[in-house]
């Protein structure tokens, strides 16, 4: 990695911590000073946490790279390396093809459920939650079996 | 596709890490390279070519699909 893109990361971390905090203030001061808002100041708060974490995270990162350059060049070339990266697309195209086919199904059950017996729901309460489940878990398993199918062929 | 690296790897006595850490990529992608599972980016085929200081060509053999 180029000195010159090294040093944009860790600014951009430096950037995402500082605005993390300041909204995490601004999100805080406005619940004090102005309770009535239409908009939860708590959200304004969390996103702050959030870009709080990701500034910690990215500065965690490049700070190690730049303290340890030959031991994280190979980490860099192992994350970096187009093999691996089409490896991961593969997988990735494969887990977003089965969440559309799972969201299609679903659509697919409630609608003709519906034509065929409108009195009933055919993803009522009870199985709704599975099945939300399910669309998380089913895709993540297809993108790791991906993984290990597409490592074997490429 | 099928291709002369090994061969070209072998000619100068660079194992495949050695050759690997020249290109930036992993040893996992020579060996791909090597046994003809994975096609390099254009980018890639450049660079081993100008590593071996050959054309892409004397490395890579392009067969037409039938």
């Amino acid at each position: 990695m180029k000195a010159s893109e090294l040093k944009t990361q860790i600014t951009l971390g430096w950037l995402a911590l500082a605005g993390g905090l300041l909204l995490l203030a601004a999100g805080s001061l406005l619940r004090l000073w102005m309770p009535g808002l239409a908009l939860d100041p708590r959200l304004i708060a969390a996103a702050g946490i959030i870009l709080f974490g990701v500034g910690i995270g990215q500065l965690a990162k490049y700070m190690i790279i730049k303290k340890y350059p030959k031991d994280t060049r190979q980490i860099v070339i192992e994350e970096q390396d187009e093999r691996a990266q089409t490896i991961r697309l593969h997988a990735a195209s494969l887990a977003f093809r089965v969440t559309v086919v799972a969201a299609v199904a679903a659509l697919l059950l409630t609608v003709f459920n519906n034509l065929l017996n409108p009195a009933s729901t055919a993803l009522n309460a009870d199985l709704l939650w599975p099945y939300q489940v399910a669309m998380v878990v089913v895709p993540m398993l297809a993108y790791i079996g991906g993984l290990a199918w597409y490592s074997s062929r490429f | 596709m099928k291709n002369h690296l090994e061969t070209m790897r072998a000619q100068k006595g660079w194992t495949q890490q050695e050759l690997a850490d020249r290109v930036a990529v992993s040893r996992q992608t020579i060996i791909s390279l090597e046994g003809g599972r994975y096609n390099p980016s254009i980018q890639l085929a450049f660079k081993l070519a100008r590593l071996f200081n050959v054309k892409i060509e004397d490395i890579f053999i392009y067969e037409e699909e039938e």
